[in-house]
């Protein structure tokens, strides 16, 4: 079993207790390297790690721990293709090139397949049903005690789709002993400001597979709860989901702690005119959250629905959307919560408006290290031994 | 939610909860776009860029509205309203007419269609399915909200007898509005799970849906009842953002609903995107069962350009009026519009003394200005009247020497400069002097008016900036009226937010700005060279009609431009202008984009020009003529 090293949590129960409320793990830097180095000792077997393909510096950085822990030989790694975006400048053509010629030296005795998503209408969506019949796929490759869902690399429309099925597939399976399931994901703020939407998709849009009853007739009394994770320069995204969900209330989330501890007074200023004046926010619904633990944005979450649920009861209780505006990291919190909300029978969907193009301002010739120089690499186990009582 | 301060913020139909608050900011001059036979045909189309007010106008139609401006209609603020709305027949002095049954197409329905390993006619089956069950859902729910009964207990008392012939699987007419809601829900929750399901659909659901779209045969006069009360004779199913349909989707619905001649009228509404380029830069056709209402044509016509005016002002008065923090009762009354004081009058001193030294430098030159710059001294006037008829005398100084005919060096009688002067270079110049000395340009009520382009989110929006300074002033016990000069701020600063924002708003957003920035360049270098030759300036560019089908053929990533800047309002397009004896594709440029390459607001000024040229644009090729005037240095000629 894992050391302690890592940060395990716990928390007080709640009403209905959560998944995660209790325990969980997360680590990052050089306890994930133990934990992974554990991991090879007390849970054997073959690990499966999932990842995207492309120009993202971060893409190898999960293949790294691995590699360093002594795994090679005993990953298959998949790495995802998609359809959607514009044609990438030459330079990045050549990080992508790099990217993949360093996961072979990293895992030199690996199996690497490339695995064709089937996205909507050339877009980043993937369908919920696609989403599971790649999952399916994907694990069928062989019998694995690990599957390790690396989302640095992935777009977000295409990562909570497929986590939420791998998630399903392993609740669904109930395997013993149990798949183990863990989600890589790399934090660096630097590198994200220099990714930036800049044509956008012209309207927002439940996630498939999380769609709940958030757009139904027959629910349409049911007051909706909106619940946007805030981060920089989302302005634009933030007015086209609020027009979409047209929500009865709202209740934004802002990053504290935070490792810039004025982000949470710069996310109010940035967007003072649009919650306060324009979509009248009520200043008391705001939440605080951890940015640098989806475990903890998670446990806010699942306390703010509830209070709402068990508030809105007598006049026919509440739909609450989610929508992730802020680091990957984060945005892993409101996968958790919308999954295990949704898997229990809540009404929970996640709303999302999709990039169609990204302006990359970093020097793609400054090479992935230099490029990876302030990227954390963060793991959370979901799924599997850790949480067997 | 709080209360707003600046009711300017709200968008009417999204953000404003309580009918009362919506019927009360609701303008009624927005009806005048309605054909009177709107609640009369089978099918109403409602066409627009984003925010031109048609989700308002559907808004306006759903019972409790429609119930509550009927009750109030002897109240001073609603007796227009009302009025208007008997008029189209919405309802007579006793009852509400029609039902009106409001559905939002952005939500599932185009998903359907990206379901795996699905084909066309199983995903149109789907759709219909999940359209029928929101039709009758909405029905329902409208229905209990004009009877003002909680919706499960107006379901228990109801009574559903659709006319005969009418059938739906698995439901025995006549039911109670609990079972025809309890199958309807049932059949919404099982498309919804077909689509919210992590893996391949192994089976077809159990849809027990006819393939039609049959809910609007379903309500007939009479078909619901509720104890004793009358129900509104006529269901006007309301389908909004209809261009998130697919197209398959769109024809499936299109053709339902005339084909199946049933007693419920639907209304759709749907932006250009949804349509074709040719859609969209031709106009659909109407047909005897289709009313085709084109909302920012309507007030772009000569004749209702007054109309609009009138309009957007109420429109701006009603949103001050409801204001909670201060007590504004207009908003054109706290907007100046004249450039006063001793600030302003030492800055005309000083611009009029450069202007008449560059004329007097010229006249000393030659003397064929001798006498018309004699008439100018002798002028009395304020310091900006002077400035401002300097300034046109110096156009027309220019336009004398660049003619190139002989006129032997005689001295110019002023009698020449009366036949050859006119309102619209006094237009010019007062266009050259606010951006040479940098004055204020855009300001004023009118101005702001003119600033919408048709479109009421972008009045409100401009409004809004106006109005958050003016209380903002009053709070802070400020004189509350707002100055030209921060009236002008705001205006470019507004403008300058949307120029930057195109990329991220729009369909092909880098090119359309790209093209936009070459038009902007040339539109201000024609309008700002000396002669002034387009008074007051040029504001918008044209090609002949009969160059349409060589537009789609030859320029498709042109047309996709044009329809997609014409969709977002960027562009205001005018087909078949007669000018010169030719027809004309017109094209204004929305006005805020104006502001941002310092034209003029006024419509009548456009150039001709070809495609070969409008490509250029586009592409970035730009012949060296057009170059030099547009200041660009790296075009291809």
């Amino acid at each position: 079993m894992a050391s302690a090293d890592t940060a395990q949590g716990s928390a007080p129960s709640h009403a209905e207790e959560g998944r995660w409320v209790g325990e969980y793990q997360l680590a990052s830097g050089t306890p994930l390297a133990s934990l992974w180095a554990d991991l090879r000792r007390d849970v054997p077997g073959r690990v499966l790690l999932i990842s995207g393909r492309g120009f993202d510096p971060r893409m190898t950085l999960g293949a790294s721990v691995l590699s360093a822990a002594g795994w090679d030989g005993q990953v298959t790694v998949a790495l995802l293709t998609w359809g959607g975006g514009v044609a990438s400048p030459k330079s990045l053509d050549v990080l992508a090139t790099e990217n993949l010629s360093r996961l072979t030296t990293l895992l030199p005795s690996a199996t690497i397949e490339a695995v064709a998503i089937n996205t909507a209408n050339n877009s980043h969506v993937v369908s919920a049903n696609s989403a599971g019949a790649l999952v399916s796929k994907l694990v069928s490759l062989g019998a694995f005690s690990h599957i390790i869902l690396d989302v640095s690399a992935l777009p977000r429309a295409l990562y909570f789709p497929i986590a939420a099925a791998l998630l399903s597939e392993a609740d669904a399976l109930r395997a013993e002993p149990p798949i183990n399931v863990h989600v890589f994901v790399s934090e660096d703020p630097v590198l994200d400001g220099q990714i930036r939407d800049q044509e956008l998709e012209e309207r927002a849009e439940y996630l498939p597979g999380f769609t709940s009853d958030l757009a139904s007739e027959s629910h349409a009394h049911r007051s909706k709860i909106w619940i946007p994770v805030l981060g920089e320069g989302q302005a634009e995204h933030l007015s086209r989901i609020y027009t979409h969900v047209a929500p009865n209330e709202i209740c934004p989330v802002l990053p504290s702690p935070a490792r810039d501890p004025r982000r949470a007074d710069n996310l109010v200023l940035e967007y003072h005119a649009l919650l306060f004046d324009q979509l009248r926010v009520e200043p008391r619904n705001i939440i605080y959250a951890d940015e640098q633990n989806p475990f903890e944005l998670y446990r806010q979450l699942h306390r703010t629905i509830q209070s709402y649920e068990s508030a809105l009861l007598p006049i026919g209780g509440c739909r609450c959307a989610l929508s992730a505006h802020s680091s990957k990291l984060m945005s892993v919190g409101v996968l958790l919560t919308a999954y295990e909300m949704k898997r229990t029978g809540h009404s929970i969907g996640v709303v999302h408006l999709e990039s169609t193009r990204s302006d990359i301002s970093f020097d793609a010739a400054l090479g992935i290290d230099d490029l990876t120089r302030h990227s954390e690499l963060h793991g959370l186990w979901l799924a599997g031994e850790c949480y067997v009582v | 939610m709080r209360e707003s301060r600046n009711p300017f913020r709200l968008r009417a139909a999204e953000q404003i909860e309580s009918d009362s608050t919506f019927a009360r900011l609701f303008e009624p001059g927005m009806l005048d776009a309605l054909p009177p036979q709107s609640l009369s045909v089978p099918l109403t189309v409602l066409q627009s860029a984003p925010g031109a007010g048609k989700s308002s106008l559907l808004r306006l139609f759903t019972p409790s509205v429609l119930e509550h401006v009927r009750q109030n209609g002897q109240r001073e603020e609603y007796k227009e309203l009302s009025a208007r709305l008997r008029a189209l027949g919405a309802f007579t002095p006793d009852a509400v007419q029609v039902l009106g049954a409001p559905i939002s197409c952005a939500q599932t329905f185009a998903n359907l269609d990206e379901l795996e390993g699905r084909g066309q006619t199983a995903s149109l089956r789907l759709f219909l399915a999940l359209l029928n069950a929101r039709i009758i859902l909405s029905v329902l729910r409208s229905a209990a909200s004009y009877c003002q009964t909680p919706l499960a207990t107006w379901l228990g008392r109801a009574r559903v007898a659709p006319p005969d012939g009418v059938e739906l699987p698995g439901v025995a007419f006549p039911c109670t509005g609990a079972e025809l809601h309890g199958w309807a829900s049932t059949l919404e929750g099982r498309v919804a799970a077909t689509l919210d399901h992590f893996g391949p659909i192994s089976q077809e659901p159990d849809l027990r849906s006819p393939d039609t779209l049959v809910a609007l045969s379903l309500f007939g006069d009479g078909a619901l009842a509720y104890e004793e009360l009358a129900l509104p004779k006529r269901v006007l199913v309301l389908l909004d953002d209809v261009q998130w349909l697919t197209e398959r989707q769109r024809e499936a619905l299109r053709t339902s609903t005339l084909r199946g001649r049933s007693p419920a009228m639907v209304w759709m509404a749907e932006r250009y995107e949804s349509l074709a380029p040719d859609e969209v830069l031709e106009g659909a056709r109407e047909g005897r069962d289709i009313v085709l209402v084109r909302l920012e044509n309507f007030w772009r016509q000569s004749a209702n350009k007054r109309k609009l005016e009138h309009f957007l002002r109420n429109l701006g008065n009603r949103r001050a009026r409801v204001a909670t923090d201060v007590e504004v009762h207009s908003l054109d009354d706290n907007l100046r519009d004249i450039l006063e004081g001793p600030k302003w009058t030492q800055l005309f001193e000083q611009a009029l003394r450069t202007v008449m030294d560059r004329v007097e430098l010229v006249g000393e030159k030659d003397s064929r200005f001798r006498d018309w710059i004699a008439e100018e001294n002798a002028n009395a006037g304020s310091a900006y009247e002077k400035l401002l008829n300097w300034r046109r005398l110096e156009i027309l100084v220019e336009r004398v020497r660049g003619r190139a005919q002989l006129d032997f060096g005689l001295v110019l009688d002023p009698s020449q400069r009366e036949e050859s002067d006119g309102s619209d270079i006094g237009a010019a110049a007062a266009l050259f002097v606010a951006r040479e000395f940098k004055l204020p340009y855009y300001f004023g009520s009118a101005t702001l008016t003119s600033l919408a382009s048709s479109n009421v989110e972008q009045y409100l929006a401009l409004a809004g900036d106006f109005f958050e300074e003016i209380v903002s002033a009053t709070l802070l016990g400020r004189a509350s009226h707002l100055v030209p000069l921060r009236q002008d701020r705001l205006v470019r600063d507004a403008a300058s937010a949307r120029w930057k924002e195109i990329p991220s708003r729009v369909n092909h957003g880098r090119a359309i700005k790209e093209f936009l920035q070459n038009a902007g360049s040339f539109a201000a270098g024609v309008t700002y060279r000396p002669t002034a030759p387009y008074t007051p300036g040029v504001t918008g560019f044209a090609y002949l009609m009969r160059d349409q089908d060589r537009l789609y053929k030859k320029y498709p990533e042109l047309a996709s431009i044009l329809a997609s800047a014409v969709a977002d309002n960027l562009l205001e397009m005018s087909p078949e202008y007669l000018c010169k004896g030719k027809a004309w594709m017109l094209y204004y440029f929305n006005r805020l984009l104006c502001v941002q390459f310092d034209l003029p607001l006024g419509y009548g000024g456009f150039r001709e020009q070809r495609l070969e040229t409008l490509d250029g644009w586009r592409t970035g090729r730009i012949h060296s003529v057009q170059r030099d005037l547009m200041g660009v240095t790296d075009g291809v000629s």
